[in-house]
């Protein structure tokens, strides 16, 4: 939402003086929803200022705590402390970290925290779990120390500090000295091992940013650490300004070249890992697949007197949603039953937190993200409608819903405003929510019994609570206490009754991977040993009975797939115990520090701390406009709610110009609230080149303000109001006169402009490498603009702009626009149009008028995927070509309609780096109103995304 | 309009030539800075002439300099501070930056007595010694070289490999380590190789960043992985090593027959200088990157973190601790009873030597990573906002 209200602004700072209406500019986007209303506070500790809102207050003394305690710690590791304070920016929820604005963009579930290092923030979300928080805490502080390190290495060697370490080395850091080598770790290296896609550190930059390369860049500094040393890493950092290649500098620190390097690690993690295979196996090798295309969780299992069927949601098309299969048959197609992230309703799915859970009449229970907190779904499966959307007023994210056996209750996991993540029974006569726990462990994957008399779930409320490890707990419904269920130092996870109640399936990672366990659980008081369903080398999630068989996710060749284990029972009933119950043993739960009230600690209320954000001055010359100079300064508050803006420059050509050439724009941008606004004055003078009017050049002073303000209806769809005043000389200049266009001016316009505009937006597309494949785009906008004084221009306008794209294959599509453009009146605008950008063919914006119609059809496909060079002095590499063929018309008039122009061709897009799109378009134009096509060929090379 | 034109040129000669002179002067004087003394440096007893203040690193000097002190100066450097401290000889401090400077300041007043870059960074400590300064050089072709401060020409340079590690002189030679893990010693009067020693695979080759102390005939130094190893100053013969769990990155002390040494695996240890027998050791509890200093039956080491650790020297019992706020790099320098000591914290501390208690500090702008070196002209200290400061005694206390 950011970025969209300031580009608002900003084109309408410039484009305002000589024509307040220009929605074609208006670009698409989703919004960041700014929800909740934050009140925040700051927490002073020894070294950091804490951001954080009173329902959060315990969460953030307990983070103050882990803070402080990760710092000493960093201190030591790095040898070196920071000099300035660390912002430290707490969310009690990832969804309430989705709505911050210390970043522009948007911020998927997978984002556990960054360090935003132009102004040193730390913004981390809670997400329910204490150790988790520590993890992401440390990660976080980790790249603030190496900031601040590798800083001051190039300052004390007089070098510019504007490069860092490759991102393998400062996020595999940031893992390495942020937590041990969990399962998470062990699964992924396992994996890449034993399937062969481990990439070694000369390919590191192939799998930049990716999972992968987080584990492998911790994996590696590990294998550093315990070879040579910790100090060998700092030392990496210590040299880094020998050299502008980190290959470089690590040669020169370690002694070998990534290349040799490569041979001892890859040895060793082979010497490692192959053994697991004697007694292991990969999922895919023992047990039978169901779905192993996209990506794939959270399984449930139904049996009706007629079918059995499994829901999982999975993500095959870019749109996570709610799948369905026949259970049993191998190879069958998914089929979508609830289309996800398309709609206000189902904005986003929690595929790697939320578990799904179907009652016995056939109704599925999910949450997904639904406006500013998650939502509980209901949803039928057999008349394939959904029943009912819960929204619980005080709780902010839903996890894992279980029915009970009679159907009349729910219980769920959800995390409140202040972070805990508790369990709840909703009653679903009454509607009547129940708290059943109430504390700041993580309770998750609740999961009724039977018989209905108690609830199994997963916690950290263990003694080994502190080293992340889950055990399962029991909750009795008449005792209302909670007792373990099993004890140790690993973490189990995913319980699920069988049909009959006599046994538990649940994950547990013993041994380092995590596999299905299965507990004989006739009395959950005396429970029955446990047994080891798999013997995986990576790892299963999820399992859920499916009648005498278990259905389960596996993760094997970094996928994740939908597999089952249909004699589960049978291989319970046969194999040995592998360990006994351990229903006798407790413990007490670990307790997390947290900060008390010393004299070292103070709160108070936020109030708005402005620094710089970007400060630039710059003398540009033009050979029609001249010379021009000025500076442009932007502030905004350490949470990024509030931006002003500065723009100040001159364009006088003599000393008797100064004066009447400043040209000055204030804006006030504010995105703290749900309703964005922005407003400013300005005033503008120069030389002026009208793009709609290309023989008219004109001299214009202009002076006024405006008011935008901007509210988002949800994720996709806003409106926005826009009300400005300009005062507005124009003075057209004769062009005739070369050599001194100034030489003479004409009076020829004089108006005061009130203009008024409203307009509605709707974006849900999905985008590929060149441009959206998938979802709608649409745009109206509604205008009038009046000379309120001079009676010089009076006209209104209407824009139409609509885009729809249809996924043919995963990576192809039918893209559809249609452009309807309508001014008006006395000064009515022209629009524009002509080029790589929209009627192709044409020279760029030659076809101008103030009606204009355009429809486009385009087919994007796949041309190639990687093409690369290679020279004697090293290689380059594109990746993600894409092709389209193309089929334009329409065209733009005044007054009496010209007739259709038209163009059909073909053209290839090159995605460079993520930034910017490289187009070439061939083809040829369909002249003469339809009627002939173009002699010879046209070619139009130019930069921009797909529309 | 000819006269306008005039004018015209006239005001932008008027502007532009002063740009230009000071275009030229930056030019030249970035291309020629010189570090050419006028006065003779006569080192004496006082002067704190190398890292640790003498060939032993003891970080110990019989001069009487008691806080309360007051900043007398301070100066901008050019680059940089490495792990090493400044020096002083006669009434100059010398100070060697990681953009390859020496610059030199009047004790004083702290008007600069010269610069001159020698190389690409230098990390220890220079050694002045009879009108000459010899520096080593790291990520440069020479190792080495000998610097004459009364004509400012380079005497000798000489390349072994790339060195982070300060000098330590002896009567005719000058010793130090190179990043390869080798050791040289060469001719104070040429440079020329006196002895070599190079670590075969049986001696644990490593990288060294550990200044090399001098002291009853030996000479010791430590290495990253962790071995203490004492080489026959006269011939470079090794005589003996010891192996401590982690890095030794500060530089040994060779004080009362012992060696004294803190390694990254949080132990302090003490060692026989004639067997390299382990007298004692004791557990500190954070990793030790600072040099020790020792005198007077104690021996007082840095801690990483942020703790200052007063040890009796015969048998490593903790006489008393003093907490900072960061880690501490910087080796201690003793002036008779007091200590001082920075802390990244960039506060110069001043502790009784004997009790351990504070006795006055003062908090500079930035880090300080380096040794103070304490004269009878007072306390000079590096920061790493690139400045040197000045201390001497209140006239107000």
């Amino acid at each position: 939402m950011r970025i969209r209200l300031l580009q608002s602004v900003f084109v309408l700072l410039f484009f305002l003086p000589s024509s307040p209406v220009h929605a074609q500019f208006f670009t698409f986007g989703r919004n960041k929803v700014q929800y909740t209303d934050f009140n925040w506070h700051v927490l002073k500790t020894d070294h950091f200022d804490i951001y954080y809102y009173p329902e959060m207050e315990d969460l953030a003394r307990r983070g103050a705590f882990i803070a402080e305690e990760s710092y000493r710690a960093l201190e030591q590791k790095y040898n070196h402390c920071i000099l300035n304070r660390i912002p430290l920016i707490f969310y009690s929820s990832h969804l309430h970290f989705e709505q911050t604005n210390t970043t522009p963009g948007f911020i998927p579930e997978g984002v556990g925290g960054f360090f935003e290092f132009f102004k040193g923030r730390v913004v981390i979300p809670y997400d329910g779990s204490m150790f988790d928080f520590r993890h992401v805490i440390r990660h976080e502080l980790v790249h603030v120390f190496m900031y601040s390190k590798i800083g001051r290495v190039l300052y004390d060697h007089r070098m510019l500090q504007d490069h860092l370490p490759p991102l393998w080395f400062t996020e595999g850091l940031a893992e390495y000295w942020s937590e041990t080598w969990d399962q998470q770790a062990e699964m992924v290296m396992r994996d890449a091992v034993v399937s062969g896609y481990f990439v070694p550190l000369s390919s590191m930059d192939e799998i930049a940013g990716t999972y992968l390369m987080y584990k492998e860049g911790q994996n590696l500094l590990r294998f550093i650490g315990q070879r040579y040393g910790d100090e060998k890493i700092l030392l990496l950092m210590e040299n880094f300004w020998k050299s502008g290649t980190f290959e470089d500098v690590f040669r020169m620190t370690i002694g070998e070249s990534y290349r040799e390097f490569d041979r001892e690690w890859s040895y060793a993690l082979k010497k490692q890992y192959y053994p697991l295979l004697a007694g292991a196996d990969q999922p895919a090798a023992v047990t039978v697949p169901l779905v192993t295309e996209g990506f794939n969780s959270k399984p449930v299992y139904e049996r009706t007197a007629t079918d059995t069927t499994i829901y999982f949601i999975g993500n095959h098309s870019g749109y996570t949603s709610i799948y369905r299969i026949p259970c049993g048959r191998s190879g069958a197609k998914p089929k979508v039953v609830v289309e996800g992230e398309k709609t206000d309703e189902f904005e986003a799915f929690h595929p790697f937190q939320s578990k799904m859970s179907i009652s016995p009449g056939g109704v599925l229970a999910f949450v997904t993200k639904s406006g500013e907190n998650d939502a509980l779904h209901l949803y039928d499966t057999r008349a394939g409608k959904e029943l009912r959307t819960i929204h619980f007023n005080d709780l902010v994210v839903l996890g894992s819903p279980s029915w009970s056996r009679d159907g009349t209750s729910i219980v769920i996991s959800a995390v409140d405003k202040s972070g805990n993540s508790d369990l709840y029974i909703w009653d679903v006569r009454t509607e009547l929510l129940t708290r059943i726990t109430n504390d700041i462990y993580d309770d998750k994957d609740p999961v009724w019994s039977p018989d209905g008399r108690t609830i199994v779930f997963s916690s950290d409320r263990t003694s080994f609570g502190d080293s992340g490890a889950y055990n399962l707990f029991v909750w009795d419904t008449t005792t209302k206490t909670v007792r373990y269920l099993t004890w140790g130092p690993e973490t189990y996870s995913s319980p699920d009754f069988s049909p009959d109640g006599k046994t538990l399936a649940f994950t547990c990672n013993t041994g380092g991977a995590r596999n299905i366990w299965i507990m004989s659980v006739d009395s959950l008081l005396n429970p029955g040993p446990m047994k080891q369903l798999t013997h995986f080398t990576t790892a299963a999630f999820d399992p859920v009975w499916a009648d005498s068989g278990i259905v389960f996710v596996s993760f094997e060749n970094f996928s994740f797939q939908i597999r089952s284990v249909p004699d589960a029972r049978a291989r319970y009933d046969t194999s040995v115990v592998s360990r006994q119950g351990n229903s006798v043993v407790t413990g007490p739960p670990w307790s997390p520090g947290k900060l008390a009230g010393s004299t070292e600690i103070s709160a108070l209320k936020y109030t708005g701390d402005y620094s710089l954000d970007v400060a630039q001055s710059q003398i540009s010359t033009d050979p029609v406009f001249g010379t021009a100079g000025g500076a442009f300064l932007s502030l905004s508050d350490l949470l990024g709610n509030e931006e002003y803006d500065f723009l100040l420059y001159n364009t006088a050509q003599s000393s008797d110009e100064l004066l009447s050439s400043f040209n000055l724009a204030i804006s006030r941008v504010s995105l703290q609230r749900r309703t964005n606004f922005a407003y400013g004055v300005y005033r503008f003078s120069g030389r002026r080149y009208d793009l709609t009017d290309p023989d008219e050049f004109f001299f214009e002073r202009s002076f006024g303000g405006y008011i935008t303000l901007s509210y988002p209806l949800s994720k996709f769809r806003r409106i926005s109001i826009l009300t400005s005043v300009t005062n507005s000389e124009k003075d057209a200049t004769d062009n005739s006169l070369n050599g001194s266009p100034l030489a003479n001016f004409d009076p020829s316009r004089r108006a005061l402009f009130l203009s008024n505009s409203v307009s509605f937006t709707h974006d849900n597309s999905l985008w590929g490498p060149s441009g959206p494949l998938d979802g709608t785009r649409f745009n109206i906008t509604l205008a009038y603009t009046s000379d309120v004084k001079y009676s010089n221009a009076d006209y209104y306008s209407v824009i139409f702009d609509y885009r729809q794209y249809f996924r043919l294959a995963d990576r192809s599509a039918w893209a559809v626009r249609l452009w309807l453009f309508y001014n008006d009146g006395k000064e009515a605008r022209r629009f524009f149009m002509g080029g790589n950008w929209d009627l192709r063919g044409y020279d760029r914006w030659s076809i101008r008028g103030t009606k204009l119609w355009l429809i486009s059809n385009e087919f994007r496909f796949p041309f190639l995927d990687q093409l690369s060079f290679r020279f004697p002095f090293g290689g380059v590499t594109f990746v993600g070509l894409r092709g389209a063929l193309f089929f334009d018309a329409g065209n733009a008039w005044d007054t009496d309609y010209p007739g259709t122009l038209g163009s059909i061709g073909g053209g290839v897009r090159l995605n460079l780096f993520g930034a910017i799109v490289l187009r070439d378009d061939f083809g040829k134009r369909i002249e003469d109103n339809f009627t002939r096509f173009q002699q010879g060929w046209f070619n139009q090379f130019f930069f921009g995304w797909d529309f | 309009m000819v006269q306008s034109v005039f004018l015209r040129m006239g005001f932008l000669m008027a502007r532009t030539v002063p740009v230009l002179i000071l275009l030229i002067c930056l030019l030249a004087g970035g291309g020629c800075s010189a570090l050419k003394l006028t006065i003779p440096v006569e080192a004496s007893g006082g002067d704190w002439r190398m890292a640790g203040g003498d060939p032993g690193r003891t970080g110990y000097i019989r001069v009487s300099c008691p806080p309360p002190l007051d900043l007398r100066w301070s100066a901008d450097l050019d680059g940089g501070i490495g792990s090493s401290a400044a020096v002083l000889a006669d009434s100059i401090v010398f100070v060697a930056t990681l953009h390859g400077d020496i610059q030199a300041f009047m004790a004083r007043t702290g008007s600069e007595a010269g610069s001159r870059r020698l190389g690409t960074a230098i990390f220890g400590a220079p050694v002045v010694e009879d009108g000459n300064l010899y520096t080593t050089l790291s990520g440069d072709q020479n190792s080495i070289l000998c610097y004459e401060l009364r004509s400012g020409r380079i005497v000798w340079k000489a390349a072994m490999g790339e060195t982070e590690t300060a000098p330590v002189v002896l009567e005719n030679s000058i010793v130090f380590c190179t990043l390869s893990g080798s050791v040289f010693s060469v001719s104070k009067k040429n440079g020329d190789v006196l002895w070599k020693y190079v670590p075969g695979p049986e001696n644990h080759p490593a990288g060294i960043h550990s200044s090399p102390a001098a002291g009853e005939g030996t000479i010791v130094f430590g290495n990253d992985e962790g071995f203490l190893t004492a080489l026959d100053a006269s011939g470079g013969g090794k005589l003996w090593t010891f192996k401590a769990r982690a890095g030794i990155i500060g530089s040994p002390v060779i004080a009362g027959h012992r060696v004294f040494a803190g390694s990254l695996d949080s132990t302090f240890y003490a060692i026989d200088a004639s067997n390299g027998s382990l007298l004692w050791s004791r557990p500190l509890g954070s990793p030790l990157y600072s040099s020790p200093a020792s005198g007077d039956g104690r021996v007082v080491a840095g801690t990483s973190d942020g703790r200052v650790v007063g040890l009796s020297a015969a048998s490593g019992e903790v006489l008393w601790s003093f907490r900072t706020n960061a880690p501490v790099n910087a080796a201690p320098a003793v002036a008779d009873t007091v200590l001082y000591i920075g802390s990244l914290d960039k506060t110069l501390y001043a502790l009784g030597a004997v009790s351990g208690n504070l006795v006055w500090k003062y908090e500079l702008e930035g880090r300080i990573r380096s040794a103070a070196a304490v004269s009878k002209y007072g306390v000079f200290v590096l920061s790493d906002d690139k400045k040197i400061s000045a201390f001497v005694p209140s006239e107000h206390r």
